[in-house]
């Protein structure tokens, strides 16, 4: 039986952490920026294997949470886009890992 | 925030999926080949110059041992060699790197510098060890075992084939160290020069990283 009146002192749970990291394709940008530091939208889109549409829409709503910057510029005479983590994306990574973690040692000890 | 024990098993679980996911891209985004395959084709192609060079300047023509008033030849071709392979791998790599508006100069490209720096290292200083007790002609297996560790550093943040490329070399160099000196030369040809061509001809197929 569970304890505590069918509640368990288990802690931190996916729901208190950051719900625009939390979402797998948004989750993968993040790994891959945090792990190669700028990169471009073709890279992004072969590295997670994403259609340009679904990483666009991604993109946009990592860089509306001021976790990812862009920057435009020419290449070669192209237009080319690359974009980075922001501080603050990288403070907001650092806080999901921890979440899954604890999360992790929660369930070891609960085992 | 509390949770039932029938909640905390798919938490659980998903939070392992998520670090999987993690882990894999992150290790995805990090990897490349660090030696495209016309790096491979170029460096094979200087080792394989550096032991002609050698093998003529160097050895006696009769006696096929190393003439100690040689060391110096054997120095100036081998620095050469190794000048050259350094410069065309860091031109291929400023190639592939503006051709995504990167610099050649990336994080990830220290990393790679750190852990190619101690086989270097070890490298430098079996020559020096050698030199200064006249064994100099016993060098060959020493710098495949030396530059295999090298490699194989690098493969932790590279592609697999560079890691095999590594074990390769260690394996010939522990070998090599058995060969009378004039065979570790031919050896040399083999490392140095066959397996880096056959890495670029692989990689440039393969990867389609010419």
């Amino acid at each position: 039986m569970p304890a505590t009146d069918g509640k368990s002192l288990i802690g931190p749970s996916l729901d208190d952490i950051d719900e625009t990291i939390h979402q797998k394709v948004r989750l993968g940008i993040m790994s891959a920026l945090v792990a190669r530091g700028e990169s471009d939208f073709r890279f992004l889109k072969e590295a997670l294997g994403l259609t340009d549409g679904n990483l666009s829409i991604h993109l946009a709503k990592l860089e509306e949470a001021g976790y990812v910057s862009m920057k435009k510029e020419f290449l070669h005479k192209k237009p080319h886009t690359t974009y980075q983590e922001t501080e603050e994306g990288k403070i907001a990574f650092d806080r999901y890992l921890n979440a899954l973690e604890r999360i992790v040692q929660s369930g070891r000890r609960g085992k | 925030m509390l949770h039932t024990l029938e909640e905390e098993e798919p938490r659980l679980e998903e939070a392992y999926e998520n670090l999987r996911l993690i882990r894999e891209v992150m290790e995805r985004s990090t990897k490349h080949s660090s030696l495209s395959g016309v790096s491979g084709l170029l460096v094979g192609t200087w080792a394989v110059i550096g032991v002609l060079l050698t093998r003529y300047y160097a050895y006696g023509s009769a006696e096929l041992t190393l003439k100690a008033n040689h060391v110096w030849i054997l120095a100036a071709i081998w620095l050469a060699v190794l000048f050259c392979s350094v410069l065309t791998d860091f031109l291929m790599n400023k190639r592939a790197a503006a051709e995504v508006g990167k610099h050649v100069f990336s994080s990830l490209g220290a990393r790679l510098i750190q852990a190619a720096a101690p086989g270097f290292t070890l490298g430098s200083v079996f020559t020096i060890y050698l030199l200064a007790t006249g064994m100099i002609s016993h060098i060959w297996g020493f710098w495949m075992l030396s530059y295999g560790l090298a490699i194989c550093a690098v493969g932790l943040f590279s592609v697999r084939p560079v890691i095999f490329l590594g074990w390769s070399f260690l394996l010939a160099g522990a070998v090599t160290l058995f060969l009378p000196p004039i065979s570790g030369l031919w050896m040399m040809g083999v490392t140095f020069g066959a397996f880096h061509i056959c890495y670029g001809v692989f990689t440039g197929i393969t990867r389609r990283e010419w």
